[in-house]
């Protein structure tokens, strides 16, 4: 390793040793550019350039095609599967009618504003709200909360009859008795 | 597990919710430990829920003016489940029946409600309907209409009774049930021979049960896991300028209901379940036997005239009960 430097100790070779002699009547001696400076290593790297550009545009190509094959699919994906789930509901307005000959209330108007597709992100989201039919069981309920299922099941074990003894009942379930 | 025997079962009986409430659970040495955790848990849906304390999240609720207002979680999950209840029922048990109950009398505490006998002032009003309810679980905020009064009546205290048996089940080794005025739910392994039900029907038989003595009125079942819940036109009723009135409102009218059925008692898999299916039945009327078989829910409904109509299961053997709560389930 040199610690400063030092010139070197014999002539540096000719670099340029293909230039043609320039002559005394040359009629480009006056210009402050050199005419005869070789322009083989110019056309080697335009080629080079060439070779790359088309190998660019080959990918940039091969992308597009790749990017519109995956929207396809995508768009396929999404129309087959997300479309029944991704509406959303808006409250309605309430029903004010009379009963029914069976006490059962008017339903009111019938929904709904709907929009047609959805992201499943915003299909999740709306999966929160419970305004009006299709609300589901409360998502944030605490894990000791059982709350309603979506239909009212029946218990695993229905109840039986009590044996005929004389043992006391243990507890009674009546209509809301008041204290 | 062995079930534990019956005589070892601690029992403890007092007053919440308006209503009594007893406790039992088959190792007597969690009773202490369970009473905690009930009244703790009911304390909490009563300041949560109650459509009479203004200190209440519902009475917030209802006086917003229209507003949306952020609440707990607790009140996220009993608004979202009596409005799933009203969706099942196709809107016969409807949260938004608070201003019907107020216009018939029913607008402070039933304690006070019951002992003013003038005649009503303003004439019925229907429910709004519950599709008027904003309830967004994920934000925790509801909104109704200014003129939307709600009441949980229907569901929360069989809510109630779901969740402090599921937490009490949790923290004991042993068996539990919780009975809220008659909306029960058991949890953990019931002691031998399962937990022994009373079924009463009739307001006198009720009100009078504690003094009931043996051959007195009811039938009894065996349950030993899910919700049984039972509701009576006869329960919870009032007169106002000579009229009898009760709380079990169809919603379309604002009047109590006229149905066919005095008393509807269902078995489900939970007591939210369970009173649910009941108080829809005695809205339904004859309906109810139909609606009732296809969800193979076990019931008995009793007619107007004592007669029962059994469905899906419920022992038709069920024996007369010989003695209704003197053994300390009832105040």
């Amino acid at each position: 390793m040199h610690d400063r430097f030092e010139p070197p100790t014999r002539p540096l070779p000719a670099l340029l040793s293909d230039y043609p002699p320039r002559a005394a009547a040359d009629p480009f001696a006056d210009l402050d550019w050199d005419p005869y400076y070789p322009a083989m290593a110019d056309a080697a790297a335009d080629e080079a350039r060439d070779l790359g550009l088309r190998r660019l545009s080959m990918l940039t190509l091969h992308a597009t095609g790749l990017s519109v094959v995956t929207a396809i699919g995508f768009t396929t994906v999404f129309a087959s599967t997300a479309h029944p789930h991704a509406t959303t509901v808006v409250a309605v307005k309430p029903s004010t009618g009379p009963a029914t000959a069976t006490g059962t209330p008017s339903p009111g108007p019938t929904p709904t504003a709907r929009k047609k597709k959805h992201h499943h992100h915003a299909a999740a989201r709306q999966a929160g709200a419970t305004t009006a039919p299709g609300a589901s069981a409360p998502a944030a309920a605490p894990a000791a909360a059982p709350a309603s299922s979506p239909a009212l099941s029946p218990p695993t074990t229905a109840p039986a009859a009590a044996p005929p003894t004389p043992a006391p009942t243990q507890t009674t379930s009546s209509g809301s008795v008041p204290a | 597990m062995t079930a534990a025997p019956a005589e070892d079962i601690g029992t403890r009986t007092f007053t919440a919710l308006g209503t009594f409430a007893s406790l039992l659970v088959t190792d007597r040495r969690d009773l202490e430990l369970a009473f905690g955790l009930l009244t703790g848990e009911l304390l909490a849906v009563d300041l949560a829920c109650s459509r009479f304390r203004p200190d209440s999240e519902l009475w917030q609720v209802n006086h917003a003016g229209g507003h949306p207002v952020e609440i707990s979680r607790l009140l996220t999950q009993a608004l979202a489940t009596a409005l799933a209840a009203a969706r099942i029922t196709d809107g016969d048990v409807d949260p938004t029946c608070g201003r019907s109950l107020a216009r018939l009398g029913y607008d402070r505490d039933f304690a006070h409600a019951r002992r003013d006998a003038t005649e009503l002032a303003a004439p019925p009003a229907p429910a709004a309907g519950w599709q008027t309810v904003e309830l967004d679980t994920e934000r925790r905020t509801v909104r109704v209409p200014a003129t939307v009064m709600l009441d949980l009546g229907a569901t929360a205290k069989a809510l109630a009774a779901d969740r402090a048996a599921a937490c009490i089940s949790a923290a004991v080794s042993g068996g539990v049930l919780v009975n809220l005025g008659g909306d029960i739910r058991v949890a953990g392994e019931p002691p031998a021979g399962g937990w022994r039900v009373g079924i009463l029907d009739d307001l006198v038989c009720a009100a009078s049960a504690s003094q009931a003595g043996p051959g007195g009125p009811g039938r009894a079942v065996i349950i030993r896991d899910g919700g049984l819940a039972t509701s009576s036109t006869r329960a919870r009723a009032w007169q106002r300028g000579g009229t009898r009135l009760h709380h079990i409102i169809v919603p379309g009218t604002g009047l109590p209901v006229d149905s066919c059925w005095r008393t509807v008692s269902v078995a489900a898999a939970t007591c939210v379940d369970a009173n649910t299916a009941s108080t829809a039945a005695i809205v339904r009327g004859e309906r109810a036997v139909r609606w009732l078989e296809e969800l193979r829910l076990p019931a008995r409904l009793v007619r107007r005239d004592g007669t029962t109509v059994l469905t899906a299961g419920w022992p038709a053997g069920d024996t007369e009960h010989t003695e209704a709560t003197s053994t300390g389930a009832r105040a």
